[in-house]
């Protein structure tokens, strides 16, 4: 078990004298590195200090300083607080930084998603496209100079909404056609690629279709996706086959990307919330949590003890419900007719039906508050969670586990298949079920206790093979460990009330950097906020479990079977809300 | 040839007990999977006529035949696969309602027009030009080559039991000397052939070509419309006469007693049920898990009840 250390006084200005200097604006921590050090020290926090785990890249356009910055977090496998650093670069382009996909492999979709959405160049990055916005997208949508469809403000509320007390709807003052700028010359009707699936297939390693016997075979190139039924959505993966084999595999994302970060920097703080309700919709109270986490830290406000036993309550529930669909669901994915699907959505309607009763939505639950939650339990509520937390849910685990975990068809096609050593999947930023599954022990509920976790009494599940079938056992042992939480949870709900001061609509958020993460159902799921004083947050950035987790599908897939893929896609537990944001 | 035959012939084949009646009733089966489906899933499932709607909405759309696709292998599997289909289902009922009728070596007949929908589905799915079509077909290919040998082998267990290779004389052998599957051969034999039959129905754990899931249907892809309809009435008519198939080389006939027709549909629900059973509730397996299965477990088992037949038990 990972015991979460003290802080060391890591000195990072004195290790590398005039490369480093410690952020000194005001709320802000950590270190900024000069780009051309920045490998050097990557390296030396990874080799010497320990911080193996790199959480998050991100960028920030600070268009008042004319700077554009690129924010690394780094954590250690082993627990506690992380280290944050970042590289700062002048805001004309070219804007250059080294990538660090040759420290951290983990940095790869994150760098692009950074090229595509704020045009930082990573030089040595081994394959930078556009990854969220389509080829033919012209700029780079999240700086603040960027404007879209529809702009109004760089702010909201909008001053426009409300005249004469009645809404007037963007699409009326800006009719379509008039409501976009395009570049000097550029025509959207006329536009035709260069090929831009050319340079995706490219990025695909060219075959030579030759094998050792001399005889010539075909690779077949498979598009599955975007419409496919096993890719949870609109997701889709280009594999290159031999025969069954997949010889090659790159993965496709952004049908569904609705710049839900440039959103979040419009809205107020408030405002935000039910827009984490959309990421991860199997699991908004999570979504919830982390977004309430980061927000809280930069305000200093704490959460008073009973939202704090609810909020475990809601956000373990969650995790439940979505380890039965992800059961259900993967049984799916290896062709079981639905009825494992059907057992787990019975369980879940009734933990739905709990959500309901306290925020009022079965999905898009929007409970959380900065400083506590909306409202409190109604009546009655706790009884029905009592129940099932006492008496079905416990029986049902054990139903599942008794009829799945020995059935001689899902042992045959999980065991030994799409192994990650650990320190691949510390390599690559695996978090969640999939990295414990691969034997580190790294659950952020113990290594760096978040609300109340450091009271309750659970243990972090891990198995050694790093397989298929290892993350259906992490899973289904977590349900478990969950029950264990509520349980204690439960008995230790105390009365009193369920938000700090009163409930407002406007918060007063100080200037700084907040980087909130919490241990969601999916993986390590973060928010990084950055407040300038102003209502609305400068930057709102997700650090998604679902996306960064893809990462190494590559390294999974290759030389599996396309029957493999499919189940692969399936343990790896994504969904496309969250991932293309 | 006699030609005051034809009118009798086309009515055999086309109306009774060929395609007409085999449609129906295998449609209606279907419906019967779907609700045992649905019990066991704890939902409502379909109304009777649902799976009629089904395919009277395919055949009312239009069939698409997608460019560059090799149009002659494209449209003529769906009528081979139900060619196929109306052949065998005609052979089986004949042996059934007409225990005289039949000719030597229907037997075999049968066994080579049953496989036709899968190599309906082989033609159908390379030539439609879909990745998700070709790895269908070669799929096919190789579940053909390995589940035909465990449903041969099934058949001539029942064949050495019995001593011909003609419908009706093993079913005038078994009302005689008893149901076949009382046996250990028959027994063993039996239970080959309901798992071929799993995998020649294209049911779960062995629709490793269609593979919903993973090819998205596999050969079925691309088909549309009419094509697909025939497809799929083609395989509702496999559903009820391989079943009944089954029931009648290992128990025999019906007599023409109220008890005795009871008794057979008894037998045919329950052969059903247990596919119906099998398919709902597991997940689908490899295409190299599957073909060892059939190679090494079925072929062996397969060789088991032979070698008991040979022995006389």
């Amino acid at each position: 078990m990972a015991t979460p250390t003290l802080t060391e006084t890591l000195d990072l200005s004195a290790k590398f004298p005039g490369a480093v200097t410690a952020d000194a604006r005001p709320g802000y921590t950590g270190w900024i590195v000069e780009a051309g050090k920045l490998l050097e020290v990557a390296a030396f926090l990874r080799d010497e200090m320990g911080y193996d785990l790199l959480s998050s890249v991100t960028g920030v356009d600070y268009l008042p300083d004319e700077k554009m910055e690129v924010v690394y977090q780094a954590y250690k496998t082993t627990g506690g607080p992380g280290i944050f650093f970042k590289v700062q670069a002048p805001r004309l382009d070219p804007i250059e930084v080294p990538s660090v996909v040759p420290i951290w492999p983990g940095a790869d979709l994150q760098e692009r998603e950074i090229w595509d959405l704020y045009g930082v160049k990573f030089t040595g990055h081994p394959d930078l496209r556009r990854i969220l916005t389509w080829e033919g997208f012209s700029g780079h949508p999240m700086r603040k100079d960027w404007k879209e469809a529809f702009y109004e403000e760089d702010a909201k509320p909008f001053k426009s909404r409300w005249p004469e007390g009645r809404i007037k709807m963007a699409e009326e003052r800006n009719p379509f056609g008039d409501n976009v700028t395009f570049d000097e010359g550029f025509d959207p009707e006329k536009w035709t690629s260069n090929d831009p699936e050319e340079a995706l297939y490219t990025s695909l390693k060219k075959y030579t279709a030759e094998t050792s016997d001399g005889i010539k075979t075909d690779h077949i190139l498979v598009n599955m996706g975007p419409q496919h039924p096993s890719t949870h959505g609109v997701f889709r993966a280009v594999v290159i086959l031999d025969g069954e084999t997949v010889v090659s595999l790159k993965p496709v994302m952004g049908y569904l990307h609705r710049n839900h970060e440039k959103i979040g920097e419009r809205n107020t703080f408030l405002q935000n919330m039910p827009y984490t309700d959309r990421l991860d919709y199997f699991n908004s109270m999570s979504n919830n949590w982390g977004y309430a986490l980061a927000v809280e830290k930069l305000m200093g406000v704490a959460v008073p003890e009973r939202a704090e036993y609810i909020r475990v309550i809601m956000a373990e529930l969650s995790r439940i419900q979505n380890h039965l669909i992800w059961t259900g669901m993967m049984l799916n994915d290896l062709g079981a007719y639905f009825t494992p699907a059907l057992y787990a959505f019975e369980e879940r309607e009734l933990i739905l039906d709990i959500f309901e009763a306290v925020a009022g939505s079965r999905m898009m639950c929007n409970y959380f508050r900065f400083g506590g939650l909306a409202r409190d339990l109604p009546e009655g509520t706790l009884e029905k969670i009592k129940d099932l937390v006492f008496d079905r849910l416990a029986a049902k685990v054990d139903e599942f586990d008794r009829l799945l975990t020995e059935n001689e068809i899902l042992v045959a096609r999980l065991k030994g298949i799409s192994k990650l050593s650990p320190e691949d999947a510390v390599a690559y930023s695996m978090t969640g079920p999939v990295l414990r599954a691969a034997g580190v022990p790294y659950d952020i509920r113990r290594a760096e206790p978040y609300g109340i976790y450091d009271r309750f009494d659970f243990d972090v599940v891990t198995q050694t093979d790093g397989d298929m079938y290892a993350r259906y056992l992490v899973r289904l042992e977590e349900m478990r460990q969950s029950l264990r939480i509520l349980r204690q949870a439960i008995a230790g709900l105390p009365e009193g009330p369920i938000i700090t001061g009163k409930p407002q609509y406007q918060v007063r958020v100080p200037a700084g950097e907040a980087y909130g993460r919490i241990e969601a159902p999916k993986g390590e799921l973060g928010y990084y906020v950055i407040s300038n004083g102003k209502p609305n947050p400068w930057r709102y950035h997700v650090r998604a479990p679902s996306f960064i987790n893809l990462t190494a599908l590559e390294k999974m897939c290759v030389g599996g079977k396309i029957a493999d893929f499919v189940a692969i896609l399936g343990t790896i537990d994504i969904v496309l809300g969250e991932l293309d944001r | 040839m006699n030609w005051a035959n034809l009118p009798l012939a086309l009515l055999y084949t086309l109306i009774f007990p060929g395609f007409l009646f085999t449609a129906i009733v295998g449609l209606l089966l279907t419906w019967v999977d779907r609700k045992v489906t649905a019990v066991v899933q704890s939902r409502m499932g379909p109304p009777w006529f649902q799976p009629f709607a089904d395919i009277g909405k395919l055949l009312s759309k239009r069939m698409i035949v997608p460019k560059g696709v090799r149009t002659v292998g494209f449209i003529s599997a769906p009528l081979l696969s139900i060619a196929g289909s109306t052949l065998a289902s005609v052979i089986v009922f004949l042996a059934l309602f007409d225990p005289s009728g039949g000719f030597m070596g229907d037997l075999i007949v049968l066994v080579y027009l049953s496989t036709l929908p899968a190599i309906s589905l082989i033609i159908g799915g390379a030539s439609s030009r879909s990745p998700f079509g070709a790895i269908g077909a070669s799929r096919e290919m190789s579940m053909v080559l390995a589940y035909e040998v465990g449903f041969l082998l099934a058949i001539v267990t029942v064949i050495v039991q019995t001593g011909s290779i003609r419908f009706s004389e093993i079913l005038a052998h078994q009302a005689q000397n008893g149901p076949v599957l009382w046996s250990i051969s028959g027994f063993i034999a039996a239970a080959v052939m309901l798992l071929c039959m799993q995998a020649k129905l294209g049911f779960l754990p062995f629709d490793i070509s269609e593979a919903d899931t993973e090819l998205i249907g596999g050969p079925l892809a691309e088909y549309s419309g009419v094509g697909l309809a025939l497809f799929k009435l083609s395989r509702a008519m496999m559903f009820f006469f391989l079943p009944v198939f089954m029931v009648l080389i290992f128990t025999g006939a019906p007599q023409f007693s109220l008890l005795s027709i009871l008794g057979f549909l008894v037998k045919l629900l329950t052969v059903l049920v247990l596919l119906i059973l099998i398919k709902i509730t597991h997940a689908r397996l490899r295409l190299d898990q599957a073909l060892r299965f059939f190679w090494t477990k079925i072929g062996l088992a397969g060789l088991i009840a032979l070698a008991f037949a040979l022995l006389g038990l």
